[in-house]
């Protein structure tokens, strides 16, 4: 293995931000997040935060009412009794919270829509300048190849008048 | 007799669930007789012998080997296990860096510590992944024998074909790629990544990449602050790309030209030595385990300043001579992994108990 002297390198490095003036400026992680609670990061809108949350909700709002009951045989014998005994309590309070869980996500899916519809909508500003500039810019190029055009047609009908002048001379 | 690995979870893609499959695969080859209980098993892991704690059934015989890196019932639950017990100590987490993140993991955090204290003369050997683990150990008046063996890689995973789409995306421009691999949370210090690289950006190279892959481990507000940070110090091209495929992690440390750790809590850091692999040159910042695991290998800081970072990121870039006698000294201390010497240590150690 072949020693690397970092030390020394760093020395280098030191001494190469001093001459080229780099300076060190109030960016830390803890300065920059300086006014940032725990409440207004809650606050913060965060598009992939959302995207993750609804996937989970997507994927996870259906409980199911039968599972695989593992472990001792006598045990799981005696958990399937109770649990067929007590289906006629369960099986509705499952079913209510599944329809309940439903509607949830779909209103989440709607909120979601709603979101994304109106990023795209807060752009299209910045897209309707770019494309105004576009046109202008285009329309500009138009009216001087108007002018050329004209100035052309102007020159080819003087000379044109010229060589009949002559002729007729 | 039979070796019982237990712990509280088995992740999918997880450095302490991928170390549990390989150990479970090396004592199936070695003629030991073996399984894996998880309190909590994630539906992607599967294989033979593996299965939910909850159907476990002690046998006086099990030398169980548990798996200690988080808050559980299992920690105390062990101790009343009459045969032999082991302990795989992984390091967990201090619960201050989840101060304001997350009440639950900084809770589950200070409860785990509290746990291994007690854990304490009721275990009879203990392997940890690094000195720096030992130690801790030692500290907490842990008597019984102990060793420190690496984290055991399968390196065969990463001969795998990496995801094309990615390296033509970022392997084919003339940009620079400064790579983290780990799960974002606070004791990583993902924000004084984003900070050096900042320097980086502004001084040295705009045209530059902090590519961040690992998943956002259940704590959204941390990474939620990490991106409001980077937009707030208007840093460009910072990526975060939550978890993803195997394919695509390959394929990212093939097109990093730097791998950049400033951690301030490792028990080992697996996706140092996969850096190492790659042969990726490794700037990190020296703290807990992390000096144990690079050894002479990469470029070990003593301080943490973001501008004096990015200049050395920018030396390492500028000076490929520099780099490769770099990748050769991560080449000889990636020897200390090797795959077969790592697992006889762990045989030879387990053998004492059966």
């Amino acid at each position: 293995m072949e020693k690397i002297d970092v030390q020394e390198i760093m020395e280098g490095i030191r001494k190469e931000i001093a001459d080229r003036g780099y300076t060190k400026e109030e960016i830390s992680y803890a300065q920059a997040l300086a006014n940032m609670d725990a409440a207004s990061l809650d606050r913060c809108y965060n598009p992939r935060a959302l995207k993750m949350k609804y996937e989970y909700v997507r994927g996870h709002y259906n409980n199911p009412i039968y599972f695989e009951l593992k472990g001792n045989p006598v045990k799981v014998l005696f958990q399937k009794v109770v649990r067929r005994l007590f289906l006629f309590v369960i099986y509705p309070a499952f079913h209510f919270q599944n329809v309940y869980n439903e509607a949830v996500a779909d209103c989440i899916r709607q909120m979601k829509n709603y979101i994304e519809e109106n990023e795209q909508l807060k752009r299209m500003p910045a897209k309707m300048a770019a494309l105004e500039k576009q046109v202008r810019g285009q329309q500009e190029q138009i009216d001087e190849l108007k002018k050329e055009l004209s100035r052309c047609v102007s020159m080819g009908e003087a000379s044109s008048m010229g060589r009949e002048s002559e002729h007729e001379v | 007799m039979r070796i019982v690995q237990i712990l509280p979870v088995l992740a999918f893609g997880d450095a302490i669930g991928n170390h549990t499959l390989a150990l479970a695969d090396a004592f199936t080859r070695n003629g030991i007789h073996n399984c894996v209980y998880a309190q909590m098993l994630d539906s992607r892991v599967s294989g033979k012998n593996i299965y939910e704690y909850k159907e476990y059934v002690r046998q006086p015989q099990d030398v169980i080997l548990y798996h200690m890196s988080t808050d559980s019932l299992l920690n105390r639950q062990l101790c009343l296990h009459t045969g032999a017990k082991l302990m795989n100590y992984h390091n967990i987490t201090p619960a201050h860096f989840f101060h304001g993140f997350h009440e639950g993991a900084e809770r589950g955090c200070q409860e785990a510590r509290e746990d291994l204290a007690y854990m304490a003369g009721r275990v009879d050997g203990c392997v940890s992944d690094s000195l720096y683990n030992q130690r801790e150990l030692e500290q907490l008046g842990y008597g019984c024998p102990m060793t420190d063996i690496p984290i055991l890689i399968p390196f065969q995973d990463y001969e795998r074909e990496p995801d094309a789409q990615i390296i033509r995306e970022y392997g084919e421009d003339e940009y620079t790629n400064i790579l983290f691999v780990g799960r974002v949370v606070p004791n990583k210090k993902q924000e004084d990544l984003i900070e050096a690289f900042y320097y980086y950006q502004k001084y040295y190279n705009a045209k530059s990449r902090l590519i961040m892959v690992g998943s956002y481990a259940g704590i959204d507000r941390y990474v939620e602050s990490l991106e409001l940070y980077a937009d707030r110090i208007g840093v460009d091209n910072v990526i975060f790309t939550g978890q993803i495929s195997f394919a695509k992690i390959l394929a990212f440390y093939k097109t990093a030209d730097v791998f950049l750790c400033m951690s301030e809590h490792e028990g080992f850091c697996v996706p140092l030595v996969e850096a190492m692999y790659f042969r990726v040159p490794i700037i990190a910042y020296q703290s807990t385990a992390v000096g144990d695991t690079m050894g002479e290998g990469g470029i070990l800081l003593e301080r943490k300043e973001p501008l004096e970072t990015a200049g050395m990121i920018d030396y390492l870039v500028r000076h490929p001579q520099l780099a490769e006698k770099i990748r050769c000294n991560q080449a000889a201390r990636l020897e200390q992994f090797e795959h077969d010497r790592v697992e006889a240590a762990y045989l030879e150690f387990v053998r004492r108990f059966i």
